[in-house]
């Protein structure tokens, strides 16, 4: 089933790349149908989800190159299961955000199609071997789309996402090849079984400690976290409407992804020994999300720096439970574990849903500069409330997703590393001021004149934006039910750290 | 000896011969008077069947005549050795196809007969443990291969980059001569078996073994085109008639890579014999991947991107014979086929884009590829991706392959500089780099629009199948890679 959902993309970028007449007027409806159809199984997935006693579910685990010990393995539990249902959900709503694209469809489309069955399958793989080459796979479709689609500065934005990105899976694909070496496996799951035995430092040798910045490096650059950050916000500024959404809602979270499958579970020692240094790192990262984005004009920009801020809070749950001091507030770590598991979840959604509405927002003005706005509430008013809901949401205000997993890490970190929790709050202040601040500029104050007579929501953006907002109180009013997914994997996780 | 056995392992490159002067024969004999494609035609075709029978020959050799060694390892056959024969013949086979439409000038069977004198050079080359018959069958290729490089007369540049090449090449002839005969001083005997047992019973490495050994390895850096020996790689690779270039670029890549692996077999062993040569291996990879890499990003000639990228290649290539392990050689050679045919298929799609409507191989030649031809344009990007190494396609797996057997070689170091660490960061951010200039050619074909009016691009039904089959076999290789690198590993182990 899992090989299904990421290989249907795959069969849809072919259709779209290989019609007849190659117009590209058939490419959309491929794309849309191909991603229909993962999300459609993905749903069925997730109906049988066993989320308590499951362990991993829809296993499909096959030899694949065994002279080199290389698995195809793939599974679902509770860490990948919530990012997996929300690349099934965004899947669509990309390509419904690049409904308008005209030029070069037949390009456009395989390409976008080709990214979900990327992202599909880093989510899901288990085995060093093909998650890696789904990390990289997922690049290439996001280089050619910012490069050929993309804004004024494109050439630039795409050559340093992919110089950045590409410098960092080096170094994991080093640091991975030498795991191999000397405990003969790529299996995730098995490496983290060693891990928890004690045994891994012992058989890795001196060389665990640079294995483990070698991993370290590449998903730094990929969450991004600070410094490695700069990549970011040309790349999501210059990008197409759809591919800042999957940037920042899925490519990001394939960071943090990576920090919760490959790096707590397999290298809790080192993890333990760094956490002072992650956390300063994190909280360096959501303090300068926050103050940078107050400093934005250009709302791309601005959503862009609050969504590194945002994907900063999943990695301060997660560091925090790395800096637990033995046998203190260890009821504290599964709040903080699982509040940044729901985080990624509820971060997608909600900025996924921001991008999309100012890309709808650019293609009706062609502007957006918070100076050029005022108003729209007057001649957009379901426009406007979307947006609100969804920068509410943001902001994290209670009964929209935001709270639901943002208080929970706040809850646990505070606990766990609370110098680090407090340096983090004025963030949580400026983060509602600028979101405040964009409202007020865009929707509120007088009208501008030439904005007078621009459309409010057409069927299609209601299609597109409706689910996450429903998806988004969801999760808002009962946290409980998304939350419990994690709690078994976030036990077994924890184990090391207790 | 006992000549029936003899004749048997012979016996395909037996069958390349009679081909080689059938094509000869009826070329001068029936067909002087015919118009000149179908001369090219018909010598192609008597050529293909030859290969293809020598390569079916082979297949039985595998299945019931090897392991088998003659005439004290002048003749080795094993089912690596027969395998890596099998795909020269089948490089040769489908370069004789991409040829077969358009002749370089009138003297078409010679052409023809070139090939297949280099290609059974090649075969020998890869069969032998004999230092002698290695060299003799290095300067077979190599001297073919001259010939053929000049072989459009009309053409100054052709003419030019032959000339090159020749002079180049017997000078790296001459050191890698040099090279044997002290090497032979110092083991007293041609054979690679019995010099292994001569060198692990050194007491003290003479230093005559050092000066035999650098004079080796430049020598055979210039055949691998490994910097900063490859001075002759772009003119040749550019100004060659582009079946050439590929052949030189594929099937004597293969040839070069094999020879170097085994003849520093014996000094592989020890480490102090090891110490020897690695430092100067690694000094070449790192300045060839440096160089070709680097050296691709400027290039607008399609030819030339691709003799850049092959000095980049053999960058990667030598970090796997640099490991001096069974898992690198191994990791060399699956990578070095791989290769070839990704390779062969690159300049297949260059042949028809550009030499067939009489153009250079500018990068615009490439233009709307996509608008005027879609499949040719897929090929295309199967082809450019699996050189970049991006999955699933075989180039991939071949480059995690090489790296990982560099690192095994050496698991644990102390310093940065030990093992092949230093090297396998920067093939890996090489090809990081590398990306680009392939990238380049393929937006190209399939975004940018054609340049005024573009010829259609006529492909024969013989190039399809062919650049078909290479795709498949690229894309195949990646996914399924394990039979091949089993096999391989298991015929290096014996």
């Amino acid at each position: 089933m899992i090989t299904a959902i990421t290989l249907i993309p795959l069969i849809a970028a072919l259709g779209a790349f290989l019609q007849p007449g190659r117009d590209g007027r058939l490419a959309r409806a491929w794309a849309l149908g191909g991603s229909l159809a993962s999300l459609a199984l993905t749903l069925k997935l997730a109906w049988s989800f066993i989320t308590v006693g499951g362990g991993v579910q829809f296993v499909e685990r096959h030899e694949w190159i065994p002279s080199l010990g290389i698995q195809y393995f793939v599974g679902v539990d509770g860490l990948n299961f919530l990012l997996l249902l929300l690349a099934a959900i965004i899947a669509p709503v990309s390509v419904l955000a690049s409904w308008d694209v005209q030029d070069k469809k037949s390009i456009y489309f395989p390409l976008l199609s080709l990214e979900f069955t990327g992202l599909f399958g880093a989510f899901t793989a288990l085995n060093f071997y093909h998650w890696f080459l789904y990390f990289e796979l997922s690049l290439v479709p996001v280089f050619f789309l910012i490069k050929f689609f993309g804004g004024e500065r494109r050439d630039e934005a795409a050559m340093k996402f992919f110089l950045f990105t590409v410098l960092g899976s080096v170094a994991m694909l080093l640091g991975f090849q030498l795991l191999y070496l000397k405990t003969g496996t790529f299996d995730f799951l098995a490496l983290a079984g060693l891990a928890s035995t004690g045994n891994l430092p012992a058989m890795v040798g001196p060389l665990y400690g640079w294995i483990f910045l070698a991993v370290l490096l590449g998903l730094w650059v990929k969450t991004p976290l600070v410094p490695f950050h700069i990549w970011q916000p040309e790349a999501y500024t210059q990008a197409p409407t759809a591919v800042s959404i999957l940037l920042s809602a899925l490519l990001s979270k394939l960071g943090v992804y990576g920090f919760l499958r490959l790096i707590l579970p397999i290298f809790p020692e080192a993890f333990k020994a760094h956490s002072v240094f992650l956390l300063t790192i994190t909280a360096a990262t959501i303090l300068l999300g926050a103050f940078a984005a107050m400093r934005q004009n250009d709302l791309k920009k601005l959503l862009t720096y609050s969504s590194l801020n945002h994907v900063g809070y999943c990695l301060l749950g997660i560091c925090a439970v790395g800096a637990t001091r033995t046998g203190l507030n260890v009821d504290a770590q599964t709040p903080a574990l699982q509040g940044a598991i729901l985080q990624m979840f509820s971060h997608g959604l909600t900025v996924a849903g921001l991008f999309y509405l100012v890309g709808r927002l650019e293609a009706r003005t062609g502007s957006r500069y918070l100076t050029d706005f005022g108003g729209l509430r007057a001649v957009t008013p379901r426009f406007a409330t979307l947006f609100t809901i969804l920068t509410f949401s943001s902001i994290g205000l209670p009964f929209l997703a935001g709270f639901a997993s943002e208080f929970p890490i706040f809850y646990g970190s505070y606990g766990l590393a609370p110098v680090f929790t407090l340096a983090a709050i004025p963030a949580l202040l400026t983060t509602a001021i600028f979101l405040l601040t964009m409202l007020q500029r865009v929707f509120t104050g007088p009208l501008v004149e030439k904005w007078k007579s621009i459309p409010d929501l057409s069927l299609v953006e209601w299609i597109t934006a409706g689910p996450l907002i429903v998806l988004i109180v969801w999760v808002g009013v009962t946290p409980g039910y998304w939350l419990r997914a994690s709690s078994e994997v976030v036990d077994y996780i924890l184990k090391n750290y207790r | 000896m006992n000549y029936s056995i003899l004749l048997t392992a012979l016996l395909p490159e037996l069958f390349v011969v009679l081909s080689l002067f059938a094509a000869l024969g009826v070329d001068y004999g029936l067909l002087r008077h015919h118009p000149l494609p179908t001369r090219s035609r018909i010598a192609a075709s008597i050529a293909c069947i030859g290969l293809v029978v020598g390569i079916a020959v082979i297949i039985g050799q595998m299945l019931w005549f090897a392991p088998r060694s003659l005439g004290q390892d002048q003749i080795v056959l094993t089912s690596l050795t027969l395998g890596a024969k099998a795909l020269l013949f089948g490089l040769a086979t489908i370069v004789c196809i991409l040829s077969a439409d358009q002749a370089p000038n009138t003297h078409v069977s010679e052409y023809y007969a070139l090939i297949l004198l280099s290609t059974l050079g090649a075969g020998f080359l890869v069969c032998t443990e004999n230092l002698l018959l290695i060299f003799v069958a290095l300067e077979l290729v190599s001297l073919s291969l001259y010939a053929l490089t000049a072989f459009n007369k009309s053409s100054r540049a052709s003419a030019e980059a032959g000339l090159k090449y020749f002079t180049f090449g017997a000078v790296s002839s001459a050191f890698l001569l040099f090279g044997l005969s002290y090497f032979y001083g110092v083991v007293q005997t041609l054979n690679l078996h019995d010099a292994t047992l001569a060198i692990t019973s050194l007491e003290a490495i003479p230093p005559l073994l050092r000066v035999a050994i650098l004079l080796i390895l430049v020598g055979l850096g210039f055949k691998v085109a490994m910097a900063p020996f490859h001075f002759w790689v772009p003119d040749v690779y550019q100004s060659a008639p582009t079946p050439v270039a590929a052949w030189i670029a594929s099937g004597s890549k293969v040839a070069g890579f094999f020879v170097l692996i085994k003849i520093l077999q014996p000094v592989a062993i020890t480490s102090s014999t090891k110490a020897i040569w690695m430092g100067g291996v690694a000094l070449g990879a790192a300045l060839s991947l440096l160089i070709g890499n680097l050296g691709a990003l400027r290039q607008s000639n399609l030819k030339r991107l691709l003799a850049y990228s092959a000095v980049g290649h053999a960058g990667y290539m030598l970090i796997g014979v640099l490991s001096g392990t069974v898992e690198g050689m191994a990791a060399v050679l699956f990578y070095v086929s791989i290769y070839a045919l990704a390779n062969l298929g690159a300049f297949g799609v260059i042949n028809l884009v550009s030499d067939r409507n009489g153009l250079t191989a500018d990068i615009q030649d490439i233009a709307g590829c996509w608008k005027r031809s879609p499949l040719l344009a897929l090929l295309t990007a199967v082809f450019f991706l699996s050189l970049a190494g991006i999955p699933p396609l075989a180039g991939f797996i071949g480059k995690f392959y090489l790296f990982f057997s560099a690192i095994e070689a050496q698991p644990t170091i102390a310093k940065w500089y030990e093992g092949a660490y230093w090297l396998v960061g920067l093939a890996l951010i090489m090809s990081a780099v590398s990306l680009y200039y392939y990238l380049r050619v393929l937006k190209v074909s399939f975004v940018n629009d054609p340049v005024d009016t573009p010829a259609p691009i006529r492909v024969t039904n013989a190039e399809w199948i062919c650049l078909g089959l290479l795709a498949l076999l690229v894309l195949i290789g990646g996914m399924f890679p394990d039979p091949i690198i089993h096999f391989i590993r298991c015929s290096l182990a014996g």
